[in-house]
């Protein structure tokens, strides 16, 4: 800019400020009876050449080829930020079943595999009550109960919090996930084989304790004493179902900066049932978890874990089988995550076949509750000695879902 | 499982459990390094706080650690930015069951209170918009009179859990926020000659920084907050930065380079990398030197 018109801009500023200042009290004083202006009256001069001096630099702004800034945004209107709403918010899974074995349900077609409906809200201090219902499409469209939980964080003592209802029985990490909540599109084959095809469902309450330990160090016990109702894989596995006990003890150590170590050991006691067998066995799976997280950059994530189970019955043709899985997962951006996943289980009494599988799988993160997922398996199970299978993901999420922290 | 096995687990357990002895009269847990600084400034020495989340991260995208619920469990004071920024700590703070800390709770420090927010949407809000918060852009430490905000709201809240220091939290809170109007006004003069200029930010993360500098937000890297910039998007923006003259780009340390850098180098801009948080770099240990770090790096780019 020229100095020149600078200075006479300066000028004109000093001019016209002081000249309107001068008009304004005259103004006032010409309208008053005393001999100074009132404080209202000065207050409207020097708004007035508050006015006329942000005009100016808005014009010097402009002259020097720049954009004024803008006027300061107007206060935003007051909004009703208290709302007495529940947390409402959904999910839909839809999947595309592809590969060349028979065995592989709804080959070659998408199919919107489940659409949860999640109601959360507090019913009192610190009750809180859930409710996750899903339509899953087996043969027709079915709408169950996936969970529906009353919450209680404290429970008689302060250390003490309950969890009453329907809901995913505390058994192992990944059985307690809703299915949309997986790092892969299905849960581990040794989960579907010794707990059921959706995992074990109970109706009833779990009581945890939070084991007071060391800073850097979180422990819990959870005991509970549950109905269970869990489906079997059609033709290979079993049922629990009956009154059952079920346990956990969990322990997480944070290893240094951004990384973590946790361990659970995970018990199960009940009866169950299997396909063509009369009769119900009294049964037991225990179950070991291993995970490790390690956040090495900003947006990155490696997730390594493992569940090794037992599955024990009683009776003819009873006896353990054992299964586990690991899984690794590197997510290199807030946006992608590839995991590799080994599966291999035995199948529980009557059945002593074998499940053997590798995982790949890629993710790609639209936003946090929005993500389109790749996986591919190679593997052999009964009847299927080399099958290959591609499953394509596409999951959606809306609305502010909660879920507690794992233990 | 043997009765063996479920002892020796015991055991474990048993050995973890040891207690740590307590040193400061004042356990805090703050969700971000900004936040502990504030706390750490204002308690003194009555004060030990540790942050849950690094200062070179996205805060926005921190996991919540199972380790870190016994910290809240035993702390006497919870600080956290608020306005949705730290969800993720509620899933710890309802772990932790300490009512003391929780919503309501005389520890419970939400150091937005008060703080007038920007971006407030109105209306409807959906995930198509990106991801938006309902209560307006959290970002507002990035304006030091927030700070100051901040920084009252922890006093009252250490007054609530250690009344008998009540009166040195209030003089630290004074005497902080009397530096921070010192610098407040340097910061002033250094980019006074750029007011008005117009710069694109890989995400919406200045607002604040930018009303209280007279600066001009001219574009996002990211398309919508929190989305992945494609390259539609990403030839867009470049496009208008050409022909608007608009040359700086300014992002935070911990985002992806690699849009912000085809962003400048299809728009003919240069890339200003600042962390945003304490600790969002080596040296940037306080929040003078945090803003110190921004204010000189952009004033450079400016120039």
């Amino acid at each position: 800019m020229k100095p020149i018109i600078l200075c006479s801009l300066v000028g004109a500023i000093l001019f016209a400020g002081s000249g309107a200042a001068r008009a304004q009290v005259e103004a006032a004083h010409s309208s008053q009876t005393g001999p100074a202006p009132t404080e209202d009256a000065r207050d409207a001069i020097i708004r007035e050449l508050r006015a006329r001096i942000e005009q100016l630099e808005r014009r010097v702004a402009e002259l020097e080829g720049r954009a004024a800034p803008p006027p300061a945004p107007p206060a935003p209107p007051p909004t009703p930020t208290a709302t007495r709403q529940p947390l409402i918010s959904g999910v839909a899974d839809v999947l595309l079943r592809g590969g060349d074995s028979e065995g592989t349900p709804r080959r070659g077609r998408f199919s919107l595999r489940e659409l949860e409906l999640a109601i959360q809200d507090a019913v009192a201090p610190g009750m809180t009550v859930e409710a996750f219902l899903a339509a899953e499409q087996e043969e027709d469209w079915d709408l169950v109960l996936e969970e529906g939980v009353l919450n209680l964080e404290r429970f008689l003592l302060r250390r003490v919090s309950a969890r009453l209802g329907r809901l995913r029985t505390p058994f192992g990490r990944q059985n307690v996930l809703h299915p949309h909540a997986l790092p892969t599109v299905d849960y581990p084959a040794v989960i579907r084989a010794m707990l059921g095809d959706h995992g074990l469902f109970s109706d009833g309450g779990f009581v945890t304790y939070r084991i007071p330990v060391r800073v850097g160090t979180f422990a819990s016990a959870t005991l509970g004493f549950a109905d269970t109702a869990s489906e079997a894989e059609e033709g290979a596995g079993f049922a629990a179902t009956g009154q059952a006990l079920a346990g956990r003890l969990f322990a997480s150590r944070d290893l240094g900066r951004e990384r973590e170590l946790e361990v659970g050991l995970s018990h199960y006691r009940g009866r169950g049932t299997a396909f063509g067998v009369p009769g119900r066995r009294r049964l037991a799976v225990s179950g070991l978890d291993v995970t490790f997280r390690s956040y090495p950059g900003p947006g990155q994530r490696w997730f390594v874990q493992s569940e090794v189970l037992r599955h024990s019955t009683d009776g003819p043709g009873g006896g353990d089988r054992w299964g586990y899985y690991l899984l690794g997962e590197r997510r290199w951006s807030p946006y992608w995550a590839a995991g590799v996943r080994w599966d291999d289980t035995r199948f529980p009494w009557p059945s002593d076949e074998r499940e053997r599988a590798i995982n790949l799988w890629i993710t790609r993160f639209v936003n946090e509750q929005t993500a389109i997922r790749l996986q591919l398996r190679h593997g052999r199970r009964p009847g299927d000695s080399g099958f290959n299978e591609i499953l394509l993901q596409f999951l959606a999420g809306f609305g502010p879902h909660v879920h507690a922290l794992q233990q | 499982m043997s009765i063996r096995n479920w002892l020796s687990i015991g055991a474990l357990v048993a050995i973890a459990a040891i207690p740590a002895p307590a040193e400061a009269a004042v356990e805090a847990v703050a969700t971000t390094t900004d936040v502990a600084w504030v706390v750490q400034q204002v308690g003194g020495a009555n004060v030990r706080v540790t942050s849950l989340a690094p200062g070179d991260r996205d805060p926005h995208r921190i996991e919540a650690r199972p380790s870190q619920v016994t910290r809240i469990a035993r702390a006497d004071l919870f600080a956290r930015i608020g306005l949705e920024l730290d969800s993720w700590a509620d899933a710890l703070l309802r772990a932790a069951n300490n009512r003391k800390v929780s919503p309501g709770g005389p520890g419970y420090c939400d150091c937005s209170a008060g703080v007038r927010a920007l971006e407030v949407p109105q209306g409807r809000v959906d995930a198509s918009m990106g991801e938006v918060h309902l209560r307006g852009n959290p970002h507002y430490w990035l304006d030091p009179a927030n700070v100051a905000n901040a920084a009252r709201n922890v006093a009252e809240a250490l007054g609530r859990v250690d009344p008998a220091n009540r009166d040195l939290y209030q003089r630290n809170y004074q005497a902080l926020r009397r530096r921070l109007d010192e610098a407040l006004r340097r910061w002033q003069e250094a980019l006074a000659p750029f007011r008005g200029r117009r710069i694109v930010t890989y995400h919406k993360t200045f607002p604040y920084f930018f009303q209280r500098f007279g600066l001009v937000e001219f574009a996002n890297v990211e398309p919508k907050p929190g989305i992945e910039p494609s390259a539609g998007h990403i030839a867009d923006v470049s496009r208008r930065m050409r022909a608007e003259g608009v040359r700086v780009i300014l992002a935070e340390t911990y985002r992806n380079r690699r849009y912000a850098e085809l962003l400048a180098r299809q728009g003919g801009g240069v890339v200003v990398y600042v962390p945003v948080s304490v600790g969002g770099e080596r040296g940037v240990d306080d929040y003078f030197r945090l803003m110190d770090t921004i204010v000189e790096r952009l004033v450079a780019a400016l120039r």
